[in-house]
């Protein structure tokens, strides 16, 4: 019970961290219809000025927040210069777009910090919680909190706010929102920024539990895509929790089965990934 | 262009790789094998692109299934290694065909998806069935000097060019390039679009095979780390800066991502790291190149669209 209580945390942890991708990902989709493959990466390269403004002395907590508004500011100016412009043009416009800017923002990662891996001290405890008779780290409980909530309230927003009716309003029927005066423009924008800060926290979330290196999230991306699938690409909630979903069961599944281990979690994700496809076809709503 | 223009661009193109071995040294001919590879595997995107307007995003993961193909058959079987290459196109095929399965259930940008999380799992995959793959130390085949590896490389390139030229140019690729361009259309017309995807992924993945048995010959050996997820991104942005689903600029784009990082490390104060530098030139190209194109519509739409009131 106790070794099971310890695995599971310290896959909630993970899990909730891609879930957070997973939310983004959803979030870009229903703007736009694009699912954002450099999410992940653009995830790390928050997280690569957050521990540049640590370096310079900063305090944990308010380089975390300075992160996540200047990456809100980041995804909000990407989608008014960059989405947007893309939109009007082919459809392949836009994965080639966020092919490009998976590309660009690795090399930059490597360009500028280079490619070895920095290990960012955590913000929380060192220490261990005893639950249930299990020693559970206060770091992964930490991170998985931290996480669950930047979720939480993003999806609360969406659900309990009249913001939060106007974006998903503008998503679902774009005409009918611009009919009744919302600016669906602007519900866009601020959907690719909340998808960019909800990054910023899972790309910091990760850089302080796993260490920081480009493309670090790139097996955390498998997850959120699976997780995603899972859930419905149409649903927020459901992305968060398919991929809590599918990163518990990989992971449980890698500490119980010898044979499966920590070398093929990523793989399992992937196979997820592609019998839920195979399984259930998606639909596509273009948005207007 | 034009045919006869066309056949003009490849005997030259012919002559002109048939003669550069002898003005370089064994090392520089080697690395214009790897670019062999990296063309067919292109190729084989420009198909896919073409004739169905899917994008790729993991070409790195056939390419892994040929060159492991090649290095088990080769290293541990005792198979001649050229042998190997039309067996490592079939293994790949085969991938390509699982992979186009799901794509005739579905509409949109999945199958892209699909893709890149099989090449975020392969170097993984790899590395963990060591017994198979001789884990990440890799698994050697048989040496061949520079200019046998190069001959048999740009053969098979030239080989395979040659295929991709008539198969473009075919009743079969109009049909698909229809119901690329209006799906319904093409359901009315009759035309059986599920087939002709998994046509088109079936050989793009044979494509991907074969590059990466090229790759392992010229190489010397097969490892995890030839095929990461950053290959199968280079790739597909090749093939975008190449012309989407054009074949002619193929060698074009091979040769590019082959020598653009040491362009790159000449100038001054860029140095040795030339890794992220490439990618990140690249990646802005390609978004530059998106952008462009977004941007163009746009001004075409506003030219045609009626006179406001």
């Amino acid at each position: 019970m106790t070794a099971f209580l310890q695995h599971l945390t310290a896959a909630l942890a993970a899990g909730a961290v891609f879930a957070l991708l997973a939310l983004g990902l959803s979030l870009g989709y229903r703007a736009s219809g694009v699912v954002n493959l450099a999410q992940g990466e653009l995830a790390t390269l928050s997280a690569f000025v957050c521990v540049t403004l640590l370096d310079r002395g900063w305090r944990f907590w308010t380089a975390f927040a300075v992160t996540v508004v200047l990456s809100f500011a980041g995804g909000w100016a990407g989608e008014r210069l960059l989405v947007r412009t893309v939109s009007s043009g082919l459809e392949l416009g836009l994965p080639i777009l966020t092919l490009g800017v998976l590309l660009a923002t690795g090399g930059l990662e490597t360009w500028i910090w280079g490619a070895g891996r920095r290990a960012p001290s955590s913000p929380f405890s060192p220490a261990t919680v005893h639950v249930l008779g299990a020693a559970l780290p206060k770091r992964e409980l930490g991170v998985a909190g931290v996480a669950l909530a930047a979720a939480s309230l993003v999806l609360l927003a969406l659900w309990r706010t009249r913001a939060g009716l106007a974006i998903r309003a503008a998503a679902v029927e774009p005409g009918l929102a611009r009919g009744i005066g919302l600016n669906v423009e602007g519900m866009r924008a601020l959907g690719w920024g909340l998808a960019a800060a909800l990054g910023s926290v899972a790309g910091v979330l990760m850089a302080t539990s796993h260490g920081l290196e480009p493309g670090m999230l790139r097996g955390g991306m498998v997850f959120a895509l699976a997780g995603l699938v899972v859930g419905g690409l149409e649903s927020p909630a459901g992305a968060v929790a398919g991929t809590l979903a599918v990163t518990v069961g990989v992971d449980l599944l890698g500490d119980y089965v010898h044979w499966v281990g920590a070398g093929l979690r990523v793989p399992a994700a992937a196979a997820v990934l592609l019998v839920v496809l195979l399984v259930r076809p998606l639909r596509r709503t273009a948005p207007a | 262009m034009k045919t006869r223009d066309q056949l003009g661009l490849v005997l030259a193109a012919g002559a002109a790789l048939a003669v550069v071995p002898l003005f370089l040294s064994g090392g520089h001919t080697r690395e214009l094998s790897t670019v062999a590879a990296y063309t067919v595997a292109i190729l084989g995107l420009d198909l896919l692109v073409g004739a169905c307007g899917r994008m790729s995003f993991g070409q790195g993961a056939f390419m892994a299934v040929g060159g492991y193909t090649t290095a088990i058959l080769c290293g541990r079987h005792g198979v001649g290694v050229f042998w190997t290459i039309p067996l490592a196109g079939a293994a790949g095929g085969g991938a390509g065909l699982a992979l186009g399965l799901p794509a005739l259930r579905m509409r949109g940008r999945a199958l892209e998806l699909a893709a890149f999380a099989a090449a975020v799992a392969v170097p993984p995959l790899a590395l963990h069935f060591d017994g198979f793959t001789g884990g990440a130390a890799g698994t050697a085949v048989e040496h061949h000097s520079p200019g046998v590896v190069y001959a048999a490389g740009w053969g098979v390139a030239a080989a395979l060019f040659l295929a991709a030229w008539a198969l473009t140019g075919s009743r079969f690729a109009l049909k698909l390039r229809a119901a690329r361009d209006n799906d319904t259309a093409a359901a009315a017309a009759g035309l059986n679009r599920g087939g002709g995807r998994l046509a088109a992924f079936t050989v793009a993945g044979a494509y991907g095979g074969a590059a990466g048995a090229l790759l392992v010959v010229s190489a010397g050996h097969a490892d995890p780390g030839m095929f990461p997820l950053r290959l199968s991104l280079l790739l597909l942005a090749a093939a975008v800066i190449g012309g989407l689903g054009s074949i002619w600029g193929a060698v074009a784009t091979a040769l590019l991502i082959r020598y653009l990082g040491d362009v790159i490390g000449a100038l001054p104060h860029v140095g040795v790291h030339r890794a992220g530098p490439v990618s990140f030139v690249i990646g802005l190209f390609l978004v530059a190149v998106a952008v462009t194109h977004g941007l163009s519509a746009a001004v075409a739409r506003a030219r045609h669209a009626p006179p406001r009131e």
